[in-house]
């Protein structure tokens, strides 16, 4: 029973947690008690298999990234606008408005696919060239020209 | 401090202390999965109270969010997982004396009856072991990262230490089985 007292005392001195007067009392002790002084030794070698065969943790791993969801430069402009991330003055918010649509007029066919025109004084009638809706292909006599974009009425 | 403060003394404090807080976690519960969203659990909790309340050992403050997050984990999955656990892998130094002492003392096998007598000790005994043996924190530190007095800290690591010297005994090296 003494002994056990002694005993906690040498883990806390194997861990440097004992005061000046504890360590010179179990000093005094170990020099008397072989039955501690096999006990600091099997503490020590314990110590030092705990130490030696420590499994090491592996390395933690970072933590998995979201990509970025892709988006339009229009959806990026009116997110950021919407965040206030960007201000535009009205003036050339309006010029700006202007001009898009300008250039959506400007751009747009001529001539709708399915819509009956004139051409070289006879009528015929637009069909559409597989995907590409602004270009045009004429039926009846002229179905052998070649493929137009943008005509005009 | 400000937000964008907050997150560089995060980015911080993730940096210097997610290794040696994973490394306890690791320890004391061995799902390497689960341990690392503990960690990062952990990080996110130092956030919050960052704000509310920074503290003034930062390391031992986030070993005491990493140690209630253990506890509650090992709430979570209850005694019997860990005992399955241990009974699959389980390779105690009773066994290991009736084996060829040369072929099993050595590596890997060693590394996990050594990790196997520690996970077998009783959760108020292995959590200051592994803080004090693994991740280098005195006395007083897990005194306040468990909630113990400083006494009882000591009390309960010379208890463990005991527990381990007599189970692996037939791991220590002759000489001191003979001193």
């Amino acid at each position: 029973m003494h002994c056990d007292r002694y005993q906690e005392l040498i883990s806390a001195l194997h861990d440097g947690e004992l005061s000046d007067a504890e360590t010179r009392e179990l000093t005094e002790h170990l020099a008397a008690c072989p039955a501690c002084r096999l006990f600091q030794a099997e503490l020590t070698a314990t110590g030092t298999v705990l130490q030696s065969w420590d499994e090491t943790p592996p390395a933690l791993r970072p933590l998995p990234t979201s990509p970025e969801p892709t988006r339009s430069p229009l959806e990026w402009i009116v997110a950021h606008l919407l965040r206030g991330r960007i201000s535009i003055p009205v003036p050339a918010f309006g010029a700006l408005l202007l001009l898009v649509l300008a250039l959506l007029y400007w751009g747009r066919p001529a001539v709708e696919v399915g819509e009956q025109v004139q051409f070289a004084d006879s009528d015929v009638v637009t069909q559409s060239l597989g995907e590409r809706s602004d270009l045009i292909v004429f039926s009846g006599q002229f179905a052998n020209l070649e493929p137009q974009g943008h005509w005009r009425r | 401090m400000n937000r964008k403060r907050q997150d560089e003394r995060l980015n911080d404090l993730y940096r210097e202390h997610s290794g040696s807080i994973f490394g306890f976690l690791y320890r004391a519960l061995r799902d390497r999965e689960r341990c690392e969203e503990l960690t990062h659990d952990c990080f996110i909790i130092c956030r919050k109270r960052l704000v509310e309340s920074p503290p003034d050992n930062e390391r031992f403050f986030l070993y005491g969010i990493a140690h209630n997050l253990y506890r509650e984990e090992r709430r979570r999955l209850g005694r019997q997982r860990r005992l399955m656990v241990e009974k699959r892998d389980r390779l105690t130094g009773e066994e290991i004396t009736q084996r060829d002492q040369h072929d099993e003392l050595v590596g890997a096998q060693t590394a996990g009856i050594v990790r196997n007598e520690i996970g077998r000790l009783p959760d108020e005994l292995q959590v200051p072991l592994i803080l004090r043996e693994y991740q280098d924190c005195n006395y007083e530190e897990i005194a306040g990262i468990v909630g113990i007095p400083v006494g009882t800290v000591r009390s309960r690591i010379f208890r463990a230490r005991k527990i381990l010297a007599e189970r692996l005994r037939p791991l220590l090296e002759p000489k001191h089985e003979v001193e």
